[in-house]
């Protein structure tokens, strides 16, 4: 009898092994996949015409969601939401939402540092699991409202968790913003045992696309679905 | 214990595998559904940002 529960008991620890990597890599992913692809198709829907100057997106109310990464290093088909500040119970730990933005770090599209951070392993959402997938030039999209900015990734490093120059408007120099825009991505390091340091990854800004062209060609020949699991975009809706 | 779950629901044995083999799906139903969720959020949270 007694043999028999602890047999029981086991089957079922097995199965939350089983079940939390199933959950985060397929259930939280494919959920931030349909909510990216309604976002996206809400905001090409009221795309505003382009006059040529490269828009910086308005600060956004905390836990608000603004902006959706795309990733083709983290996945193929890989979207996710991102919200403003880097609060646990607000942003980072939803499955709804999954990555912060630094609230006292630059939006995309003006100079300086786009800061982010999130999850890279846990039972509720990794929207950074594969960060070491990133590769010296694979782009990284942040969709908003206004449009598609492209960065290109160039390094990762290592750091302890009160380096927080790394968040600076130039990561670890002082002083005013010069003309650079950076992408910041900080997560936890090593990905399973603790979180005794944090990994830290650079894109540099590359060129910026209104929403009314639609994603990039880049993006969607990188991630065929982009192109045919959306809303209809432009003319078409 | 499962000699006692065998003997515990009536009919014929071909009954008893299929009310069984409902049961065993009702219960991984209730694990993923609500068991499992609820144990996620008992394991201390990973720190990701970098303090200010």
């Amino acid at each position: 009898m007694i043999g028999e529960l602890l047999l029981l008991g086991g089957i079922g620890v097995l199965g939350y092994i089983v079940w939390q990597p199933w959950h985060t890599g397929t259930t939280v992913v494919e959920k931030q996949r349909d909510l990216a692809a309604q976002d996206s198709a809400k905001w090409a829907a009221e795309a505003k015409p382009y006059d040529g100057v490269v828009p910086v997106a308005a600060a956004p109310a905390a836990g608000e969601v603004f902006a959706v990464l795309h990733a083709p290093a983290f996945g193929t088909s890989y979207a996710n939401r991102i919200a403003e500040t880097t609060d646990w119970w607000t942003v980072l730990n939803l499955d709804d939402k999954g990555i912060g933005h630094y609230e006292k770090t630059q939006m995309p599209g003006e100079p300086g540092n786009f800061a982010l951070a999130a999850h890279r392993s846990g039972p509720l959402i990794n929207s950074f699991r594969e960060i070491m997938n990133l590769r010296v030039g694979d782009p990284l999209f942040v969709e908003t409202a206004d449009g598609w900015y492209t960065y290109r990734f160039r390094s990762i490093e290592y750091v302890l968790p009160d380096e927080t120059d790394v968040l600076n408007p130039f990561p670890r120099l002082e002083g005013t913003p010069g003309t650079d825009q950076i992408l910041t991505m900080t997560t936890c390091h090593p990905k399973l045992a603790g979180s005794d340091e944090r990994a830290i990854a650079y894109s540099v800004f590359e060129s910026f696309q209104p929403q009314s062209d639609g994603p990039p060609a880049e993006l969607v020949k990188l991630n065929p679905t982009m192109a045919g699991a959306q809303a209809p975009r432009g003319d078409a809706s | 214990m499962f000699s006692l779950l065998w003997r515990f629901f009536p009919g014929p044995a071909w009954l008893r595998a299929i009310v069984l083999a409902a049961v065993a799906v009702a219960l991984v139903y209730v694990l993923v559904a609500y068991v499992y969720p609820w144990v996620a959020l008992q394991f201390p949270e990973q720190e990701v940002t970098v303090d200010s």
